[in-house]
């Protein structure tokens, strides 16, 4: 079993194809997914249909602390010794997360104002993470054996959801300089659970009446989940229940705006937010709560002169274990967008039909900065790219990243146009890409659309 | 058409990664984990009032409790446990000896096994028993789900006092294995 999941994990960070970083689509109007990224993205197109099914697939599994190499490298040592080592180094602010989304279908239409643009869709997304818990998986390691350790259960963080995402949007260009952009969302989700803000200790030690004594001191402990897993229902009613992708009734609303300002000729500023949201669970929802202190030093016979007590059953009733079913909200991660750019090397494109300022400039350097917020702290990530406009149907993006996974994180986009025909994707993480005994961490993204620009609708 | 074997090329370059021969997932197979799981199980703490009858006011030579216990009873301890080390520390300060019999039994009400701490006198015993997997002392232990316990004092015209206690502690250490099947 731990090989399955091992192996399950090495794809992930290994996957060989279109690997990326979705940053590298921020501000790349060429492509309609970056209206998904900042709405206020100064996109030149008349209409834009995905591919359904194709027009955008995202994925991204990652780790800190560690790489791959670190534990499975052929280097003859006993794999446990790289194991116990590894684990030692690492702390409960490291984790483990993985984000996945499947565009179903993505439109957008140029209203005949010119000025504004709408775009709408549905996708379904993954996302989860989970934090070391540092002290718990010591416990897993040695058991209860060295009396001098705790073990805290705030190391226990853990968030995973399944959804359907609708969302509406609409690009308003306000004038040459500025664009600004809005987006809706309707969230259904199918599958969550979270556990995030756990307190108390485990301990135990040697005992006073027994031989040993363990004890839960202080715990507030709490797992909530909703959809699809909630207990009693077999695997077809869950099949049945994907359904819950379009509308489980465990609904919830999100917000995306962005805008796009050119300071002057050269320079522009951009920022965004994404899933700016909640989502409220009240239907099939199952939570798992302990909480209060508890001791335990066996079972005390007292040698009843008549009839019999059933202690396992008294020690049971006393644990403050509670499985019921509460209504709770979860916030979406929010992520946040910004960039400052400097644009440079006129074309010769300068139709006077283009709506897009940008489109004047042949290459773009810029610094960009994201981050997401995650249930211990927000992870951020800063980086520097080049665009360039090799020629009418190839544009690129080569980024440097710096982020919680690494400090050398090189990555390349590409968008591709024959007539109406774009098909984009980009590599992040390139050095790992080809030395995955260095990784820890890929993203894959590509996608496919048909986008009439005005260039193509140029008579 | 240049275009597209172009723009099929580049797409394609990016699609091909490295492939990395310097690790082995095979590795995965060998990792385990052996924690130990310290419980305590039965215990009692019995003075002279203990051995009256509170019907009779009797004072009654043999006293009988039991317990279920569910240490052995889920799935991890049933698979996992690879040694189990019984510990029991009797401590008399009675003026008089007692037998204890610590009877293991299954879930048919069948007794695996019985051990037996005879003439335990005044002072502190300290007793082991350790089983390893692929004993049939082992299988008893993890086949366990209820314990007997029958303390029996001896015959004594000694007095007694309230302060005098008989105290029984058991636990078990357990060692689990966990990977590397």
């Amino acid at each position: 079993m731990i090989k399955q999941y091992i192996l399950i994990l090495a794809f992930l960070i290994s996957v060989n194809s279109m690997s990326q970083n979705k940053k590298i689509f921020f501000g790349f109007a060429d492509v309609p997914q970056s209206l998904l990224i900042n709405p206020g993205t100064e996109v030149d197109a008349q209409w834009h249909t995905g591919i359904p099914l194709l027009s955008g697939i995202y994925g991204h599994a990652g780790f800190t602390g560690f790489n791959l190499g670190d534990v499975f490298l052929n280097d003859g040592i006993d794999v446990n010794t790289k194991l116990n080592a590894v684990l030692a180094n690492l702390n409960n602010k490291d984790f483990y997360t993985a984000n996945q989304q499947l565009e179903v279908f993505n439109i957008g239409l140029r209203l005949p104002n010119k000025k504004d643009y709408i775009s709408f869709g549905f996708y379904q997304e993954f996302d989860g993470i989970v934090y070391h818990p540092k002290e718990l998986v010591n416990l897993a390691q040695q058991g209860n054996q060295d009396f001098t350790q705790t073990f805290n259960l705030n190391d226990l963080k853990f968030k995973m959801e399944l959804l359907g995402v609708y969302h509406f949007g609409i690009t308003r260009k306000l004038s040459d300089k500025m664009t600004i952009g809005s987006r809706a969302k309707l969230y259904s989700s199918v599958y969550n659970m979270k556990s995030t803000k756990n307190t108390g200790i485990l301990v135990s030690r040697l005992g006073d009446d027994n031989i040993y004594n363990s004890r839960l001191q202080g715990v507030d402990f709490v797992v909530n989940t909703s959809g699809i897993a909630h207990d009693g229902h077999s695997v077809a009613e869950k099949n049945a229940k994907i359904g819950h992708f379009l509308g489980s009734g465990n609904m919830g609303f999100g917000l995306d705006f962005g805008l796009t300002y050119h300071i002057n000729d050269k320079f522009v500023i951009s920022g965004s937010f994404e899933d700016l949201g909640f989502i409220r669970h009240t239907r099939q929802t199952t939570t798992y709560a302990i909480k209060g202190t508890q001791e335990f030093e066996g079972l005390n016979l007292i040698f009843p002169t008549t009839g019999t007590i059933d202690y396992l059953n008294e020690v049971k009733n006393e644990l403050p274990l509670v499985e019921g079913s509460k209504k709770y909200t979860s916030l979406r991660p929010l992520k946040l967008h910004g960039s400052l750019a400097y644009q440079f090397g006129k074309t010769k494109d300068n139709s006077c039909l283009r709506t897009n300022y940008k489109d004047s400039h042949k290459n773009e350097i810029g610094l960009q900065l994201y981050s997401v917020f995650r249930p211990r702290r927000p992870q951020g990530a800063a980086t520097v790219y080049y665009y360039r406009k090799f020629a009418k149907f190839l544009k690129a993006k080569m980024t440097y990243t710096v982020d919680e996974y690494s400090y050398s994180n090189v990555g390349l986009g590409l968008s591709t146009h024959i007539g109406m025909f774009n098909m984009y994707g980009s590599v992040d993480n390139l050095l790992g890409v080809s030395n995955i005994s260095k990784t820890n961490n890929q993203t894959l993204n590509f996608g496919m659309n048909i986008i009439m620009d005005y260039n193509t609708s140029k008579p | 058409m240049n275009k597209l074997v172009l723009i099929t090329l580049l797409i394609s370059l990016t699609f091909i990664g490295c492939s990395s021969d310097e690790l082995d997932f095979e590795q995965a197979n060998a990792i385990e984990l052996n924690p130990i799981a310290k419980v305590s199980l039965l215990y009692f703490k019995a003075n002279p009032s203990n051995f009256i009858d509170q019907i009779t006011g009797l004072d009654t030579p043999v006293r009988f409790d039991y317990s279920n216990i569910n240490v052995f009873s889920n799935e991890i301890s049933l698979n996992n446990v690879k040694k189990v080390v019984l510990k029991i520390d009797i401590e008399n300060t009675f003026n008089k000896d007692f037998n204890i019999d610590y009877y293991l039994i299954d879930e048919n009400n069948n007794t695996l096994d019985v051990l037996n701490f005879n003439s335990i006198a005044n002072g502190q015993l300290q007793t082991e028993y350790t089983y390893l997997e692929g004993s049939v002392e082992f299988q008893n232990m993890v086949n366990t789900r209820r314990i007997n316990v029958i303390v029996g004092q001896f015959p004594s015209t000694a007095p007694t006092n309230d302060a005098m206690l008989l105290h029984f502690k058991s636990a078990v250490d357990l060692t689990l294995k966990f990977g590397n099947d």
